[in-house]
């Protein structure tokens, strides 16, 4: 067992990494299938410990990814934030499949303030292949949610 | 009572009213571009790690695989005698065009001032194909300037801090640029799709003469690009007998994906002189 003291270091650390997974460059055909790391990793630590990360946390993951990505401050960070308030705890009871649609609920969403800001702002045009992220997403939730749990275990993080 | 209890629902109503205020404010004014600049800080590590395979090929390769170094050699000094060829051409040019304008008596074209700058961080999204790059407004730098590789302009700054811009890629969907085919020039634009590699050739007629492999250079329209530099290359067109226009794709001859630095062009040429002005000039 680690130190009481430093085991929820092991939060931030898993966010880190999801940002970089977020915004590192992808192969050309994989592009608009690559899964919002971001929202796996929050959206399981805002289930399981609420008392540690909840919707403030999530809307700095947002603004930090705004940064990175250069898209304007607020845009990420309310698809973040909406991602991190629709985590009821409620959800931890219903099977992985159930989970598994509310996560592709909630990144459609989180894609839909993205792309609809985008639109405003820039007038991109909205396409249907950009949720495709939102389904890889969502089929990558039970591996997801299988591994965080295992460390969150190993790392003697209580359940909140 | 009623307000002791906050729930994640108000808080997040709170943030939702903030974030739309920030969007505004971000978008309409630029106050808040030093502050990205400040905190694009952080990226730098993640930009490191990033870049660190590609690095590490680059000096493996440099360094252990026999004859590799000697292969680079050989196909660089055959590259630079082919580029000598050309500037002897170019040169002579120059002379030529010094010649005429003066004989336009239109002031001598200053030549194209080049800076060199870093790239600080790349962001490729599906929809935004942007990067970050060292210098700002301290070293000249101004908002639509072009910006090339040595293999083809790259995109045009966007963004401006004191020392940090930010450059929209040909690749980006927000992005146009006017071009004209090389062989014919025939004008038309090339747009970005989002999708590295490829940029899109719209509002070609169905009987406009383009072909596969066309290279596809800068107009000089609109001012922001001088003429003459490459962009892309023709690589498909689907021709469908019901559509009104061709739809054409080409690939970008720069990729920014393995590139450390960047060239920014900063054009202060004069406007062209109309051909009926010139005689005045001269009295």
């Amino acid at each position: 067992m680690k130190k009481p003291g430093n085991r929820w270091l092991v939060i931030p650390a898993t966010l880190l990494l999801s940002l970089f997974l977020n915004v590192v460059p992808y192969p050309g055909w994989v592009e608009f299938a690559r899964p919002d790391w971001v929202t796996l990793v929050l959206f399981y630590w805002c289930l399981a410990t609420p008392q540690w990360i909840g919707v403030g946390g999530g809307w700095l993951m947002g603004l930090l990814l705004d940064l990175m990505q250069y898209t304007l401050f607020g845009q990420h960070a309310l698809g973040k934030a909406l991602v991190a308030a629709s985590a009821h705890p409620r959800l931890r009871l219903c099977p992985l499949w159930q989970q598994c649609a509310v996560v592709l609920v909630i990144s459609s969403l989180d894609t839909a303030i993205v792309m609809w800001v985008y639109h405003l702002a820039h007038g991109v045009e909205i396409r249907l292949q950009y949720w495709q992220t939102a389904v890889t997403t969502a089929l990558l939730w039970p591996v997801a949610y299988v591994l965080m749990r295992r460390l969150r275990q190993r790392s003697g993080i209580v359940r909140g | 009572m009623v307000f002791n209890q906050i729930t994640p629902l108000h808080r997040f109503f709170f943030l939702l009213v903030f974030s739309v205020a920030l969007m505004i404010v971000d978008h309409r004014s630029p106050l808040l571009v030093s502050a990205r600049a400040a905190g694009s800080v952080i990226n730098r590590p993640f930009q490191f790690v990033i870049n660190l395979p590609a690095a590490t090929r680059e000096w493996l390769d440099a360094h252990y695989r026999d004859g590799t170094l000697y292969r680079k050699y050989k196909a660089l000094q055959a590259k630079q005698a082919v580029l000598e060829a050309h500037l002897q051409r170019y040169e002579a040019l120059q002379a030529e065009n010094r010649r005429l304008s003066r004989l336009l008596s239109a002031s001598p074209r200053p030549g194209e001032r080049v800076l060199l700058a870093e790239v600080v961080e790349i962001g490729l999204e599906p929809f935004t194909h942007r990067i970050g790059l060292n210098l700002g407004v301290e070293s000249g730098v101004y908002s639509g300037q072009a910006v090339i590789l040595p293999e083809g302009v790259l995109g045009q700054v966007s963004g401006l801090g004191f020392k940090h811009s930010v450059v929209t890629l040909i690749t980006d969907p927000s992005h146009a640029i006017p071009v004209q085919i090389q062989r014919n020039g025939l004008r038309t634009i090339v747009q970005g799709l989002g999708v590295s590699g490829q940029v899109s050739v719209p509002f070609l007629s169905a009987q406009a003469d383009i072909r596969k492999g066309d290279l596809l250079v800068t107009s000089g329209l609109g001012g922001g690009f001088p003429a003459g530099y490459k962009v892309a290359q023709v690589q498909e067109i689907v021709t469908d007998s019901t559509a009104e226009f061709l739809t054409v794709r080409a690939s970008p001859l720069a990729d920014i994906k393995f590139a450390g630095e960047v060239l920014l062009l900063s054009s202060n040429a004069p406007p062209s002189v109309p051909p009926g002005s010139a005689g005045r000039g001269a009295r």
